[in-house]
């Protein structure tokens, strides 16, 4: 019902029905008026009409009397020949059809007279009776002039002119013309009046009717018309012509009121039925108007909404100059503008800004329509190692340069469809799975292109990079889980510091596990869910366990035991490793005295990540706990990873000297790994250097670990520094340690973790722990 | 045609010869209503005593000058000739419609027509059925006495054989009882003079002009 259409129309309708109206009530109110105006106009009219005709008759009479009273042979023969003169009369009288004709010599005399008859269809002329007998109106010829009358004859009424007749200016005698005033004449007027018209005459006291148009004779009401009266349902119209001294003359006009109305009315019948047609014709034509206008607006809807919904290949027709056809032409301009931003912001969705490689979008696409095609294809997932490095010390900008290089050259290189970059230093390649392109001469083609440093100002960059690979369809026919399995591998070549990692199902568990260790493990500190694993360190000199190395175990709900290695970094990521180094601490603490109350006194170890030096208040908690527990710090020794250390050097010296002044026994776990220099070794305020078990292992086949391990206990003892060595697992490892001068050692070979239960009851049948020969017998 | 001529001549002796024995001045003075001189009256006398009186045989010329009949009135005695001669450049058709001596004839410009009169005393009214204001007016008398008044209103008839006579006075715009006015008069041997005054005023007197001024009879 809104619609532009239905509103132009409805307009017109409005606006249609409004001019109609007010043309009716105009018509109609002046419709009275007008009537009566009608009447007086037409009364008014057929007076004028009357009078002209009538004076017109009595003027042509007079001249054409003038005129033949100029004719010579009327005169020849006036006074002579009656029968010629009576001819002669006649043929004037033909000329005007005149119903009378007469001469009066000078004497008065009637010399000639002739009457036109009208006996029903006969015509006929007859001599007059008033020949030769005396004018009856003498006074009329007083004067010689021409002179215009009334004139009785036999009861008919005339109107007669007479004209002199003279030689030089003597008058010798008239002549007249008449013409009868009948009902010819009353029809006369009727036909031009449209009124009935009635002659009266009155002479004495009587009106007497001389013509009538009317067929039937109304006297009365024509008597009241000519009295002046006029009577009810009639319009009337009457003159008086007095022209005897006893005798009026007059003409009445009528018609019935009702008659005329009825023609006016018919008018007005006419005015309705043309304003209804009228009405009716605009109405049509106001509703082809509105379609006509709103056809094109339609049309340019229509064609709008095919753009709007995504159609830009639609061009709306350009149908005419129009400002329609105007629009048209905008909307395309509009069209074809928002078509390039789409394609721009296409581009820029599914490409990244600074390499202007495809991204992630586009490879999810293309990965889905690989998938289609069901085209056999490898994900090579790159990463870039030691940007970061590069982006804090030479800059971003130099970074993205790198990044811009790296891109260049992958994309260059053969044997890929395709390269997108995920964003920073991620980039997937897609390799289509060829007969003559392996997975290593796609690897090394990859390491070829990437071969050559970056050259920046005087700086080698080098751009190293690990993969992760996975393979369609043989690890999986979802692409999505694909490319989370290419990420795993990626992860691991991380984790492990490798360069290249094939997907493999088992790096994949543990990383489901992790995500739901990872959400188990807020509950598993509360919900003593932790418990400690000890594992003895055995004193190579005196042969004696004195020291024992606390190892936390989480007892997961279902998963059972999870090892340390699993939910330590999950304690680092999720920012609780200083609540559980707290709970281990104190369990390490409560265990040494409950050992104390046996009578085994035992150092206790304890490790403490970085986050843990790290933490402001990890200090005073270890040694409120220690005050509290009233254990001497040198009963317990806390063990710091390298790696821990050489992350910010001068804090955890800082923090280490505080523990070393409080007395605690300080070893740097893992050693050998972490890549700390010399010169940081010599500043740690520590006690022990622990030597990490990869070096210790292979130390029976292995002569360069031999020399590693030698070296580095010289080293520590020329330092001040003793030394332990984990994972000794034969014998042959224990002894040769033991020969070298290694103070202490820790392996599966003297006792795997064990908890506390177990421990004890391995504690009794080592009673004693005279000294390790006795381990080995 | 030659007896005539002879009687004529013969005629014209005797009048001569009798007037030298006989004649007596009748002075006549026609005055209007109001007492003022009437010039052109006509003036007559018809014998009342079979007096023998000699024809009148002076030839009467009407002219037709400037589309007007010279002189307006013209007396004769019946029987005698009157010679209508048109001065004008363009033609006449003069008729007479009226009475015994009716006649019509067309007279070409510069050309002349003899009209007889017929032996009946009566006015005869004339016009032209060309130029309608003409108007003539020639009186034909029984009596050789006739003339008009001059400007002073004065006529004389010479009256050659006394005894008793009619005069009588004519205009055809007096308006008195009769057409005439007749006075009976007895002529002795010696002048005599008799004055006459109309009892009403005299019609206006025709000017015989084109009241129409048509411009263009001057050129045709």
């Amino acid at each position: 019902m809104k619609s532009l259409q239905n509103k132009i129309f409805l307009f017109f309708v409005l606006l249609l029905l409004v001019v109609q109206s007010i043309g009716l009530w105009t018509v109609l109110s002046g419709k009275q008026s007008q009537e009566e105006q009608e009447i007086a106009h037409r009364l008014a009219t057929a007076k004028t009409i009357f009078s002209e005709l009538y004076d017109s008759r009595r003027d042509y009479l007079t001249a054409f009397a003038r005129t033949a009273a100029k004719d010579y042979g009327i005169k020849q023969i006036f006074n002579e020949d009656s029968r010629s003169l009576l001819v002669a009369l006649n043929n004037h009288r033909k000329r005007i059809d005149a119903d009378l004709v007469m001469t009066i010599n000078d004497q008065g005399i009637v010399s000639g007279q002739l009457l036109l008859q009208r006996d029903q269809a006969e015509v006929k002329v007859r001599r007059g009776a008033e020949m030769d007998s005396a004018f009856k109106h003498p006074n009329w010829l007083q004067k010689a002039q021409s002179q215009a009358h009334l004139y009785q004859l036999n009861g008919a009424l005339y109107q007669l002119s007479l004209s002199p007749i003279k030689v030089g200016v003597k008058t010798i005698g008239w002549v007249g013309f008449g013409f009868q005033i009948d009902s010819r004449l009353a029809k006369r007027y009727k036909m031009i009046t449209g009124l009935e018209t009635s002659f009266m005459l009155n002479q004495g006291q009587q009106w007497k009717m001389i013509a009538s148009s009317a067929e039937q004779q109304q006297l009365s009401l024509v008597e009241q018309i000519i009295k002046g009266e006029s009577p009810e349902q009639y319009i009337v119209q009457s003159q008086l012509i007095t022209e005897f001294n006893n005798a009026q003359f007059g003409v009445a006009m009528y018609a019935l009121r009702a008659d005329l109305v009825e023609v006016l009315q018919g008018r007005w019948w006419q005015i309705l039925i043309l304003i209804a047609l009228t009405l009716v014709l605009s109405l049509a034509g106001a509703y082809f108007i509105a379609a006509s206008i709103t056809k094109p607006i339609k049309l340019l809807v229509q064609q709008v909404k095919t753009v709007a919904s995504g159609d830009y290949n639609q061009q709306i027709k350009q149908f005419d100059e129009s400002e329609l056809g105007q629009l048209a032409r905008e909307f395309n301009v509009m069209q074809s503008a928002v078509l390039s931003r789409e394609q721009s912001m296409v581009h820029l969705a599914n490409h990244d800004p600074l390499t202007d490689l495809p991204n992630r979008n586009m490879l999810m696409t293309e990965l889905a329509r690989l998938a289609h095609s069901t085209a056999k294809f490898s994900i090579y997932h790159l990463n870039f190692s030691r940007l970061t490095e590069v982006n804090d010390t030479l800059g971003h900008d130099v970074g993205d340069k790198i990044i811009i290089e790296a891109a260049t050259r992958l994309v260059k290189v053969p044997g890929f469809a395709n390269v997108f970059h995920l964003g920073a230093d991620e980039f997937i390649l897609l390799s289509e799975v060829h007969p003559d392109l392996n997975q290593q001469s796609l690897t090394d083609a990859i390491e070829t292109a990437l071969e050559t440093s970056y050259e920046h100002r005087d700086f080698s960059l080098q751009m190293q990079c690990r993969i992760g690979i996975a393979n369609y369809p043989g690890h999986c026919d979802n692409v999505q889980r694909l490319l989370q399995m290419a990420d795993t591998a990626l992860h691991h070549t991380r984790r492990n510091r490798l360069q290249l990692q094939v997907y493999t199902a088992d790096l994949e568990t543990n990383t489901v596990e992790r995500l739901s260790l990872m959400n188990d493990f807020k509950n598993a500190v509360s919900g003593e869910q932790l418990e400690l694993h000890y594992q003895p360190k055995l004193d190579l000199r005196s042969g004696i366990v004195t020291h024992m190395e606390a190892l936390v175990r989480w007892r997961h709900p279902t998963f059972g035991l999870v090892p340390p290695d699993k939910f330590i970094p999950i304690a680092e990521q999720t920012g609780q490793i200083n609540a559980l180094t707290h709970w281990v601490f104190k369990a390490a603490v409560d265990q040494y005295r409950l050992w104390l109350q046996q009578g085994i006194d035992l150092n206790i170890a304890v490790n403490i990540s970085a986050q843990d030096l790290r933490n402001p208040e990890f200090f005073d908690y270890i040694s409120d706990t220690l005050k509290s527990a009233n254990v001497p710090a040198n009963k317990l020794t806390l063990e710091v990873t390298e790696s821990a250390v050489v992350e910010d050097p001068k804090a955890a010296i800082a923090v280490l000297q505080k523990f070393k002044d409080l007395g605690f026994c300080l070893s740097i776990d893992d050693y050998g790994t972490g890549y700390s220099s010399l010169a940081q070794l010599k500043q740690l305020p520590v006690h022990e250097l622990k030597i990490d078990r990869s070096f210790v292992q292979k130390l029976e086949s292995d002569n360069d670990d031999q020399i590693i391990v030698r070296s580095t206990i010289e080293l520590a003892h020329n330092m001040g520094l003793t030394v332990v060595a984990e994972g000794i697992e034969d014998e042959f490892v224990l002894n040769w340690l033991a020969e070298h001068g290694c103070e202490k050692a820790q392996g599966y070979f003297i006792s795997r973790p064990q908890p506390i239960a177990e421990l004890n009851k391995w504690l009794q049948q080592q009673k004693g722990f005279s000294n390790f020969k006795q381990l080995r017998g | 045609m030659f007896p005539k001529l002879i009687t004529k001549l013969l005629m014209v002796c005797i009048g001569i010869g009798s007037s030298s024995v006989y004649a007596a001045d009748l002075r006549v003075k026609v005055l209007s209503n109001t007492g003022a001189p009437l010039a052109d009256m006509v003036v007559y006398a018809l014998p009342l005593e079979q007096q023998q009186l000699p024809k009148n045989t002076d030839k009467l010329v009407i002219e037709q000058k400037n589309k007007a009949f010279a002189p307006y009135i013209s007396v004769a005695q019946t029987g005698n000739v009157i010679l209508f001669s048109n001065q004008d450049d363009i033609t006449h058709h003069i008729y007479s419609v009226l009475g015994k001596n009716k006649f019509d004839f067309v007279i070409r410009a510069g050309k002349q027509v003899r009209q007889k009169i017929v032996p009946s005393a009566e006015e005869i009214l004339m016009g032209c059925n060309i130029h309608d204001w003409m108007s003539g007016y020639y009186l034909a008398v029984d009596t050789p006495l006739f003339t008009k008044t001059d400007s002073a209103g004065s006529a004389v008839l010479k009256i050659t054989q006394p005894g008793k006579y009619s005069l009588l006075v004519w205009h055809p715009q007096m308006q008195e009882q009769t057409d005439n006015i007749s006075r009976e008069v007895t002529v002795t041997g010696d002048d005599s003079s008799l004055s006459i005054q109309l009892s009403n005023g005299m019609a206006e007197i025709p000017d015989q002009e084109n009241s129409d001024g048509f411009d263009y009879l001057s050129t045709y």
